[in-house]
C-alpha cells in the first residue's frame, strides 16, 4: 500500500537526507562535550548556533539558547520571566497548549491575569483585538504564534510585535509551525523572545529546539533549570553569560549534530516555497469540491489544510485514512483547544493534512481520491 | 485466559475510554459478520484496505481494517466499565469460535 506523510506539522518525515547518517555517526564515535573535556573535535553546538543564527538573522549566535524542543522553551521563557504582581499576559486562541498550559499554570501559581485574544475563521489573529487587549491589559508579556498548526494562517509578526512593544510588553513568539518554511527574523521584528523546534519544518532530528533572548532580556530572565555546565563550577549559580546560563546539563549533541546536517543541506537546496504553496491551495480547492468543510485560510499560509467531512466523526476519518489508505494525518483538536470555537470545530476538532518539501503532486491526487472514496462509499 | 488483552489508548479528550486489542489472529471477514449479531456493521470494502466499524447496542463501538490484527474499540461514558466486560466476553465468544473453525 502507497504511504503518504502528511503529518509534517506535527514532526517532519523525512528528514533532510543527511540527518541520519551524521546522527548515526555521532553517536558510534568517542563523545565530548565541547568545553567540558579534555580532548577536542568539531563543535557541533558552535556550528549549529552559527546556521540558525544565519537563518533568524541574529547577529550572536550566543544568545540562542539549546533545548530539546519548543515547549521546552516556551517554558524556559514563561517561568523565566520576573512575574510582577497581577500581572496581565496578553495571548491569542489561536496558541498550542505548549503556550496555554504553562500560562494557565502560572495563573494559579503565580496570579498572573491571561487575556485571550480571538481568530478569525482562518485563524488568523485578528490585528484590531490585539491591539485593542494591549492597550486596555498592558500586559507584562504579549505571546503568539507566528502560524497557527491547525489552519496553517500566518500572523504579521512584526506588526503585531510593533503593537505589543508600543505598550512596554515583553513578546514572545511561538515560532515552532514557521521556522525553516518562513522567514522568522527576530532582532529585526523585535521580538524579545522566540522559541523554535529543529524537528518539523526545518527537518532536523527531534530533540531539538531552542529559544532566541534579546540581549535586552538577558538580565531580565531567571533560568529555569540549574545544574551543572562543565565550566565555572566553583560557582554556586548559574555562570551569567549566554547560552550557557539556560543550558544546564549534558546536551543533545548527536541530534544538535543533526539539525547541524539538516541547516547545511537546506543551505544547498532551492527553495520550493511557490511549489509547496500551489500544492498546499490544490489541496484545499480539491477537498472543497470534494464537499469537504475546508478551513481557508488565504495565503500567506504554511502547508496545513484542516478539513471535516459531514456526517463524519473526525477521528474516523483518520483513521481509516490511515489504516486504509496509508495516509498519516492527524485528527482532533490538535493541542490548540481554544482556536476550534472560532472555526466552527468545537468540539471534535479537524482533520489536518500537513505537506513538506519532499511532498509530491501524486501525494495531493492520492488525498483527493482517498476523501473521494470516503465519501462515495458512504453515500 | 483472554486470548486478546486491551490496553488503554488516549486521544484528544480527557473522558474517553477507548481500548486497543492485539488479536490472536487476523480479523478475517466471517468475524466481522459475527458481530452483527450484537450490533450495526458498517463495511467499507472498497477500500485498499476494508474498513469496519460495529456499534453495539450499549454505544460501544468497535473499527478497525480487514487482515489486521488491532481492533479499537470505544466504550461508552455510561458506565463503560460493564460495557468492556460484557464486550470482552463477546470478543472471547467470537475468538474462541474461529479458532475452532481454523
Amino acid at each position: 500500500m502507497k504511504l503518504v506523510y502528511a503529518n509534517n506539522a506535527a514532526t517532519s518525515w523525512p528528514k533532510a537526507p543527511p540527518v541520519g547518517e551524521i546522527v548515526a555517526d555521532f553517536i558510534h564515535k568517542v563523545p565530548y562535550h565541547a568545553g567540558r573535556s579534555a580532548f577536542s573535535g568539531p563543535d557541533a553546538a558552535l556550528e549549529c548556533r552559527s546556521l540558525l543564527a544565519a537563518l533568524l538573522k541574529v547577529q550572536d549566535p550566543n544568545q540562542i539558547v539549546f533545548g530539546p524542543n519548543a515547549t521546552h522553551a516556551l517554558n524556559v521563557a514563561l517561568h523565566g520571566i520576573r512575574w510582577k504582581q497581577g500581572a496581565a499576559v496578553v495571548t491569542t486562541a489561536a496558541e498550542h497548549n505548549s503556550v496555554l498550559r504553562p500560562l494557565h499554570y502560572l495563573s494559579k501559581t503565580k496570579g498572573i491575569k491571561v487575556h485571550i485574544v480571538p481568530v478569525d475563521r482562518a485563524g488568523r489573529i485578528i490585528p484590531e483585538a490585539w491591539d485593542t487587549a494591549l492597550k486596555k491589559f498592558k500586559p507584562q508579556a504579549a505571546v503568539f504564534t507566528h502560524a497557527s498548526n491547525v489552519t496553517g494562517a500566518v500572523n504579521d509578526a512584526n506588526m503585531l510585535a510593533a503593537m505589543a512593544k508600543a505598550v512596554g510588553a515583553i513578546t514572545l513568539l511561538d515560532a515552532s509551525q514557521s521556522l525553516g518554511i518562513l522567514p522568522v527574523y527576530p532582532e529585526e521584528w523585535r521580538i524579545d523572545l522566540a522559541a523554535f523546534t529543529g524537528h518539523k519544518y526545518v527537518l532536523g532530528p527531534t530533540g531539538t529546539g531552542g529559544l532566541y533572548i534579546a540581549p535586552t532580556m538577558q538580565a531580565e530572565l531567571e533560568p529555569v533549570w540549574v545544574g551543572g555546565t562543565g565550566i565555572q563550577s566553583d560557582l554556586d549559580e548559574m555562570p551569567p553569560m549566554l547560552p550557557i546560563r539556560f543550558e544546564a546539563g549534558t546536551p543533545n549533541d548527536c541530534a544538535f549534530a543533526g539539525l547541524v546536517g539538516a541547516l547545511r543541506w537546506r543551505n544547498a537546496q532551492e527553495t520550493k516555497d511557490i511549489a509547496l504553496l500551489h500544492m498546499t491551495e490544490r489541496l484545499c480547492a480539491g477537498l472543497k469540491e470534494l464537499g469537504a468543510e475546508t478551513i481557508d485560510a488565504a495565503a500567506p499560509r504554511t502547508p496545513v489544510v484542516s478539513f471535516t467531512l459531514k456526517g463524519w466523526d473526525v477521528e474516523e476519518v483518520g483513521e481509516i485514512l490511515q489504516q486504509s489508505f496509508g495516509i498519516v494525518c492527524r485528527t482532533g483538536l490538535h493541542c490548540a483547544p481554544q482556536i476550534h470555537s472560532f472555526l466552527g470545530t468545537a468540539p471534535g476538532g479537524t482533520v489536518r493534512l500537513s505537506l513538506s518539501r519532499f511532498t509530491t503532486d501524486e501525494d495531493i491526487d492520492y488525498c483527493l481520491q482517498a476523501v473521494e472514496k470516503i465519501l462515495h462509499d458512504a453515500g | 485466559m483472554m486470548r486478546a488483552e486491551g490496553r488503554k489508548v488516549e486521544n484528544c479528550f480527557a473522558s474517553t475510554h477507548m481500548y486497543e486489542y492485539c488479536l490472536p489472529k487476523r480479523i478475517s471477514e466471517a468475524v466481522v459478520q459475527e458481530f452483527a449479531a450484537f450490533g450495526v456493521v458498517t463495511f467499507h470494502k472498497n477500500f485498499p484496505r476494508p474498513f469496519f466499524k460495529v456499534i453495539f447496542t450499549d454505544g460501544t463501538t468497535v473499527k478497525g481494517v480487514l487482515h489486521d490484527s488491532i481492533i479499537k474499540v470505544q466504550y461508552p461514558d455510561n458506565d463503560p466499565q460493564t460495557s468492556k466486560q460484557q464486550f470482552e466476553e463477546i470478543l472471547e465468544e467470537i475468538l474462541q469460535h474461529n479458532m475452532q473453525m481454523r
